[in-house]
């Protein structure tokens, strides 16, 4: 039966990317097989759906000419420009090139740095009190008309505030501090607000907690699920004493008091840990003083839910040292020191700076504390510092203006100081967020990334689905739609598996990805296992699950490489190797149900060129031979938690 | 060197004139700044303190941190006063950056009133293309995976004739992660999934029957349009908040030009010309 054909097919991914096309078997619809696939359910299968079938792509890391920093470098735009270029319009950069998305975002945190943020700004909120004086009705009314008179009233304005001949009340009304004054907080919100259209684009309020001791990164952007109402009852939380604080017990204290101040909702994330030295995630001590106690765990637990794992400065998954048997574990990597490059690396920081590690170091953390303080899903963002979110190779604008396209900008040392420099062309042009969320709205897209539904990836929009139960068949992936089999049958990325059901031997995870329709086939996917033995030490595996072409792996287990098509003169690829759709179902070989362990997938596209090999070609750049020019990009998934 | 000859000396003339600017400036500076050196820590002042820090921390500052407030105050102040007077607020790109900065918002909010339903009515007129209304269609589409199969068109062809006989269209063609039914999407959405051509393709029909093979990024599909609203010219009342946040934004920038020209007018602007040797030659 052709039906029976079809499943023998999927038994191995191997078989099944090498079988025949079968030219007649194009779906018998069977009894028998409709009845196992939608059990329970209205026959429809699209009616009353209860999950996620949507992924929106976003990112939470973003930095306009608010924040101080990006201003100094150069950038004029704000948070209006931001959200228009994420919405899919044509904007100017801050050096005046024409730039577009090539596909809009369907959400935006802007991220810009707490610090400094106290700017005074709006006078019209002051209207009653102009309106009370007779220059400052004048004002209004010219204002009122628009055009030629708002103008000159404008100018007016200016003139006599400049020549200190505003009546004094009104001197006093718009001084710094004053209540009339309000923070550039406030604007931010407002623009939010103004540009979030719940089912359309949606504009999530944050800002950058930017805790940098001694040059050691321990950044975290909040998040905040609310709009005008809510948000605008607190300011951001500062790290400049004495008003702000670097240790982040404040931060979740500020969390905290946020919830329990307006009934809103709030979480952090934390980035770059590669440039932390040691710090970000740490196992005895935290670097604010504190020790690494219940309370600390249990708070880091609850309030950072999420990693970023991918970037502009650097990509943070693993590091080739601490995964020595992973091929791809050199991606991106930024090992050199802190984020000021005043203190270089030592091997034994790195345990304590990259995700995969940290999810091995929070088992035993959990074991010895109660709590797995690094229990947290995964987040690819920019960081970017020109208001352009902008993560494809072909596409990007750099991490601050200065280095926005032109000839010279892969010269510029990105940090530089006695001890060594990191490199323009070492820049890492990612990341996105994709987010399985309900609809698109701000309570759709916190509430998943709360459950860490949601996966990074270095540029590309891979659709990833990525479930663990303890039944999954290849029956499930036949499926038309197999996430109704993946959700009814077990959790999806981010979710936990616990105690094996009866007669039930190990886990089994549905996972499948589809390439970026305007992006590069899929290469292969992998499955990171990270456990804790019996005597609490932890180790790591890779598996290949499923890969495309007819490669089989050699006695050492290792899968031949897919290949290469990239064209640096044209910089350009092919999509004559790789698979446009991967799937599977994989069932851990090496399963003891008495430890302790997570899953990840890792999406790998097949070799493109790099963000350089653009540059070579559009301006005619020499990169130095240490410059990277081909890579492969990827998904990194949340993970699924096994506890027994 | 007799008095007369003395008073015609310039020097003299010098003196004095140095003299009588002294005592002016010494008259003028009592009358101005009373106490020069004197930071006043006023209770209203710490007010204000404890204020953005409660805003910040939503807590109160302990009795510590309240001492901490203050001295750091004055320690601003104080470096903040010794700075202005040594002229260090001069040529700094921070502080340039800054008070434009600020100059910019005051002028954005000054002008971010008065908008009518008249007023962007007229908007809309204007500027037909911004807010047109592109078509959207709702379709369901078959997947057929180039990978497993050798003569697609022929697949898709019997396909075809099996739905047109009523066979269930859930469960034919190759599985895949696309969804079998998409909603009013726009053809630039449509694209962001299947690429250009096939958005360009199945724009082109009306609903109806199953149509295919229609080509896509991923492969071949059959798709079947179930809705399709053509492209039309909105009311202000569907997307008035679009359209007031796109008036606003374009009076905002006019308004800010229109201050900057008549600001520029006040000054004698001189540029010296540019010599040849500061222009990038390459370019």
């Amino acid at each position: 039966m052709k039906v029976v054909t079809k499943k023998t097919i999927t038994l191995s991914v191997v078989v099944l990317m090498a079988i025949p096309a079968l030219g007649s078997d194009i779906g018998t619809p069977n009894t028998e097989v409709l009845k196992g696939i939608y059990p329970g359910k209205t026959y429809s299968p699209y009616a009353q759906r209860s999950f996620p079938s949507n992924v929106y792509w976003g990112e939470t890391h973003l930095h306009t000419g608010l924040s101080l920093d990006a201003g100094l470098f150069g950038n004029i735009l704000g948070h209006d420009d931001a959200y228009r270029l994420a919405r899919g319009e044509e904007i100017k950069s801050s050096t005046g090139l024409p730039v577009k998305l090539s596909r809009p975002l369907d959400w935006l945190v802007i991220a810009d740095h707490s610090d400094m943020m106290g700017i005074a700004t709006d006078i019209q909120n002051g209207a009653p009190n102009i309106l009370a004086d007779p220059k400052g009705k004048e004002w209004h009314e010219g204002f009122k008309k628009g055009g030629e008179a708002a103008g000159k009233a404008a100018f007016d304005l200016i003139t006599t505030f400049s020549q200190m001949k505003l009546p004094e009340k009104l001197v006093k009304d718009y001084s710094p501090g004053s209540k009339v004054y309000n923070s550039l907080w406030d604007k931010i919100i407002k623009t939010a607000d103004n540009y979030n259209e719940p089912g359309k684009f949606t504009a999530l309020i944050g800002y950058e907690w930017t805790s940098v001791p001694k040059g050691f990164n321990l950044h975290r952007n909040v998040i905040l699920r609310d709009g005008q109402e809510r948000a605008g009852q607190v300011v951001p939380l500062t790290t400049q004493p004495p008003t702000g604080t670097q240790d982040p017990l404040d931060l979740y204290a500020w969390l905290e008091n946020y919830e329990k101040k307006t009934g809103g909702q709030a979480l952090a994330i934390s980035h770059n840990g590669n440039l932390s030295n040691g710090w970000m995630f740490p196992v005895e001590d935290t670097y604010a003083g504190g020790k690494v106690d219940k309370n600390y765990v249990e708070l880091r637990a609850k309030w950072e839910p999420l990693y970023e794992v991918t970037q502009i400065k650097g990509d943070g998954e693993t590091h080739p040292k601490l995964s020595p048997n992973d091929e791809f574990a050199d991606y991106g990597t930024w090992d050199k020191g802190n984020l000021d490059l005043t203190e270089l690396k030592k091997d034994e920081m790195l345990e304590r700076e990259y995700a995969r590690s940290a999810l091995k170091l929070g088992l035993q953390l959990e074991t010895k504390l109660g709590t797995n303080p690094y229990k947290f899903g995964m987040v690819g963002a920019t960081d970017s510092h020109t208001a352009l979110p902008t993560a494809e190779e072909e596409n990007f604008f750099g991490k601050s203006v200065t280095v926005e396209p032109s000839k010279t900008r892969i010269e510029h040392p990105f940090i530089k100081s006695k001890l060594g420099a990191i490199e323009g062309y070492e820049l890492v042009s990612s990341g996105y967020q994709g987010v399985w969320a309900m609809e698109n709205t701000r309570e759709a897209i916190f509430d998943a990334m709360e459950r860490k539904e949601t996966y990074a990836t270095t540029g590309p929009r891979i659709p990833v689905r990525f479930f663990g139960g303890w039944d999954y068949s290849d029956e499930d992936l036949r499926s038309r739609a197999p996430a109704f089999r993946g959700y009814e049958k077990g959790v999806p990325m981010g979710g936990d598996l616990s105690k094996a059901p009866e007669g039930k031997k190990a886990p089994t995870f549905m996972v499948y990805a589809l390439r970026d329709p305007i992006g590069a086939n899929l290469d292969r996917i992998q499955i990171v296992k990270g456990w804790m033995d019996a005597k609490g030490e932890t180790h790591e595996k890779v598996y290949d699950v499923v890969w495309s072409g007819d490669r089989k792996p050699d006695a050492k287990g290792k899968l031949p490489a897919v290949g290469n098509t990239v064209d640096l003169k044209a910089a350009n690829w092919l999509n004559t190797i790789g698979a446009s759709e991967l799937m599977t179902v994989w069932t851990d070989p090496d399963f003891d149900v008495n430890e302790k362990a997570f899953y990840y997938a890792r999406v790998l596209e097949i070799p493109t060129p790099t963000w350089v090999v653009y540059d070579m070609v559009r301006f005619g750049t020499k990169p130095p031979k240490e410059a990277k020019l081909i890579h492969q990009e990827r998904a990194y998934t949340s993970p699924i938690w096994y506890k027994p | 060197m007799s008095i007369h000859r003395l008073l015609r000396e310039p020097l003299l003339h010098f003196l004095l004139i140095g003299a009588v600017l002294f005592f002016l400036y010494e008259l003028k500076n009592e009358d101005d700044a009373v106490a020069p050196n004197r930071i006043v820590i006023s209770s209203g002042e710490i007010e204000k303190l404890t204020e953005n820090f409660k805003r910040s921390r939503m807590r109160p500052p302990s009795e510590a941190e309240i001492s901490a407030l203050v001295d750091n105050y004055v320690r601003e102040e104080v470096f903040y006063r010794e700075a202005l007077a040594m002229g260090l607020d001069q040529n700094d790109q921070i502080v340039r950056k800054r008070m434009n900065m600020k100059l910019e918002f005051i002028l954005e909010d000054l002008n971010s009133q008065n908008v009518t339903d008249e007023k962007l009515a007229l908007f809309m007129e204007e500027n037909p293309d911004k807010f047109h209304m592109p078509a959207q269609i709702s379709f369901k589409q078959i997947y057929l995976n180039p990978e497993r199969r050798k003569d697609m068109d022929a697949d898709a062809k019997q396909l075809l004739t099996r739905l047109a006989d009523g066979e269930t269209p859930e469960q034919l063609g190759d599985r895949t992660l696309l969804p079998f039914e998409y909603e009013l999407l726009t053809q630039s959405e449509v694209s962001n999934s299947f690429g250009e051509k096939f958005s360009e393709d199945i724009m082109t029909h009306t609903s109806g029957k199953w149509i295919g093979p229609v080509y896509s990024e991923y492969g071949v599909h059959l798709v079947k349009i179930s809705k399709k609203i053509e492209e039309r010219k909105p009311t202000l009342s569907e997307i008035r908040t679009y359209v007031e946040r796109e008036y606003l934004s374009k009076i905002r920038k006019e308004q800010k030009e229109l201050a900057y020209k008549s600001l520029r007018e006040g000054y004698d602007i001189i540029i010296e010309p540019i010599k040849i040797s500061q222009v990038d030659q390459v370019q």
